[in-house]
């Protein structure tokens, strides 16, 4: 558990403040946003030291294929090594501290340093030095391999790495929160999705106002009011896209649940009627919805509305501590810079139907897919990164130190606790 | 007899036959030896893309969605300029999403554009390219955007890709909207936008009371 770290890293950042008084049951303290110091320690005492989500195996599918990636500020190479074991390598070389890679993406058995040709294995391992007599020392001594992440494992394509050779195992970390993600894969065909491209966004804002917002659902109908009102300016009833928000977040059926380990989970499904084109009845429009609508309708009759759910927005955030999210059909990745600067990351995945469960209907359903999951980061997204924004620059306001966070608190039937104590209700901040 | 749907309302005409036809034309297009170098037409494309820029421009600026009444587009960017069908685009727009993005604006809460801010777009570097039709060109051009905001300026750079296709009704015969159409654009794919940092301002370094520690030493098996 998160809590039961009790390192001597811990204990360091322990020292920078009375934790207990900056977060408190209600408030927190506008440092926890601002702090430069506050946001080394979270580099340090929470990027390197729980689990991160580094990547998906669809982006690295063959041995020796490669991506760039930052565990934190920790500049990464995630690779399948020429055995096909994942490794986490830092992007740096022994020698003088260079960067290895500058692509995003390739395939390579050996990276080879520009500056002075140090070269290395895929798995880190030296394997040769320019001019070696020129140096006294033994090469085969380890300390002259790449550094890498001591931990890297998958949970059914999700790759996370620790850097904490104490933290609990991959499954146990996740905990409760693998019964959304199952769910959330398992609606596919075999459970299987590949990434297929991203969109990139950034703003100047500390990276937990993304994390915070995806449990949100307070926030929706007044920072997405232009996307709920342009998404339903053709409908003939209003429900189109996320229409159900439109009332107050606190009587409708959707629910929060506090997962443990800082994981929470927006369910918005109880929303939806569950029914067979369920999802579909309520997705906005996108290009080439009616043409895709109607040509899989004709050749599947009425299958085709499970078929059509397929390119529908799964309406749920399903947040892992401290940087994945996923979100409708997307996987979201927040990237600190630095305390005022994040990148957001949007992969868009498609359905991958490796033995014909569609019948054929793959390349529509992801055509389509791939429309519909342009449509938040577009319309909704660039409305929630100008209020991360402008709350960065609310709270220079440093006299002014508290954030409230108290919506539902002490307010009785609002939150019940399962057996496994985790909270559910509808305390939406 | 063939049913018309309004590209307003609904969305028939982003189809298989579509994306085939856009992964054909932008395949492959920026050849040196399809390069067009005759200047008076490569003066007239020119014109073309600024006058159709500067009208997207002016549209979502002003907020005039009648511009493109009658007209189908898509407006495109693909990161990667991969397939369409199989990659998610930073925007793939067919003629209801562009008015959708209008409509949006035009509700007054959408926040990133709240107040509207100030935009000034160059356009350079465009160049002409033949294709294996006579009556169909492709365009490449080269912009630089730059935003004013309340807290600073933002600057965007990309490519347009255009392909501009000569109508049926180019040789005096009335168009759709009852004037006649020389050159029309039809989908641009591949806009490249690549986004740079904003100029922030830091705040000032403090010094930081507790020592910060990392794991003392990666392993390097």
């Amino acid at each position: 558990m998160l809590e039961k770290l009790t390192t001597a890293r811990i204990e360091s950042a322990a020292e920078l403040y009375d934790w207990d008084e900056l977060v408190q049951e209600d408030r927190v303290h506008r440092l926890i946003y601002t702090d430069p110091a506050i946001f080394q320690a979270e580099m340090t005492n929470i990027f390197g030291a729980v689990w991160v989500y580094l990547g998906h195996e669809s982006q690295i599918p063959r041995n020796d294929d490669y991506i760039t990636v930052r565990l934190g500020l920790r500049p990464i190479i995630l690779l399948r090594d020429s055995q096909g074991k994942f490794r986490a390598l830092f992007n740096r070389c022994t020698h003088r501290g260079t960067t290895l890679c500058r692509k995003d993406k390739g395939s390579a058995r050996i990276f080879t340093c520009p500056y002075h040709g140090w070269s290395y294995l895929n798995t880190g391992k030296l394997r040769a030095v320019p001019w070696p007599d020129g140096y006294a020392c033994d090469f085969k001594d380890s300390k002259f391999n790449v550094a890498q992440v001591p931990r890297v494992d998958s949970y059914r394509g999700f790759i996370f790495a620790t850097l904490n050779p104490d933290a609990p195992s991959l499954l146990d970390y996740l905990g409760a929160i693998t019964k959304p993600i199952d769910e959330w894969l398992d609606r596919q065909p075999k459970g299987k999705i590949a990434v297929c491209e991203a969109n990139r966004l950034k703003y100047k804002g500390n990276w937990k106002l993304a994390y915070d917002n995806s449990g949100d659902g307070y926030h929706v109908v007044f920072s997405h009011r232009s996307l709920l009102e342009m998404e339903n300016r053709q409908a003939d009833v209003a429900n189109k896209g996320m229409s159900y928000y439109k009332g107050s977040p606190d009587t409708a059926p959707m629910y929060m649940a506090y997962m443990g380990n800082g994981h929470h989970f927006k369910d918005k499904r109880p929303n939806i009627q569950k029914r067979a084109g369920g999802l579909w009845a309520v997705e906005g429009p996108a290009p080439g919805s009616e043409h895709y609508a109607e040509e899989l309708r004709r050749r599947f009759g009425a299958r085709a509305e499970e078929i059509l759910d397929l390119a529908s927005s799964e309406p749920v955030n399903i947040n892992v501590f401290p940087n994945f999210s996923l979100l409708g059909n997307h996987i979201q990745v927040f990237e600190p810079v630095s305390v005022d600067e994040t990148n957001v990351t949007w992969y868009g995945t498609a359905v991958v139907d490796e033995d014909g469960t569609l019948g054929g209907a793959v390349d529509e359903v992801n055509a389509l897919r791939m429309r519909t999951q342009e449509q938040f980061p577009n319309f909704g997204e660039v409305d929630d990164l100008a209020n991360f924004e402008e709350i960065q620059r609310g709270l220079a306001c440093q006299e002014d130190e508290w954030i409230y966070m108290h919506r539902g608190l002490d307010i009785p039937g609002r939150v019940k606790t399962d057996e496994n104590r985790h909270h559910h209700g509808t305390r939406h901040r | 007899m063939q049913t018309v749907h309004d590209p307003s309302t609904s969305s028939y005409y982003v189809n298989e036959q579509l994306y085939r036809d856009l992964v054909a034309s932008f395949t492959d297009w920026q050849r040196d030896d399809l390069a067009v170098h005759d200047p008076s037409e490569r003066d007239q494309f020119r014109m073309l893309v600024e006058r159709k820029l500067a009208c997207s421009t002016s549209l979502l600026r002003r907020m005039a969605g009648d511009v493109f009444a009658r007209m189908h587009l898509l407006g495109a960017g693909n990161a990667g300029r991969g397939d369409p069908r199989r990659e998610i685009a930073i925007s793939f727009d067919d003629r209801r999403r562009m008015e959708d993005r209008i409509y949006r604006l035009r509700t007054g809460y959408a926040w990133s554009q709240a107040p509207k801010s100030r935009t000034v777009r160059m356009i350079s570097n465009v160049e002409t390219f033949a294709t294996d039709q006579s009556t169909i060109r492709m365009v490449r051009s080269n912009f630089l955007i730059s935003e004013f905001r309340v807290d600073g300026t933002r600057f965007l750079s990309g490519w347009c890709g255009h392909r501009l296709v000569r109508a049926a009704h180019a040789l005096g015969h009335p168009g759709p909207t009852g004037q006649p159409d020389r050159l029309r654009p039809e989908p641009a794919q591949s806009q490249h936008c690549a986004l740079t940092p904003r100029s922030m301002s830091r705040p000032p370094p403090r010094m930081i009371s507790a020592r910060m520690c990392g794991w003392s030493s990666p392993p390097r098996p």
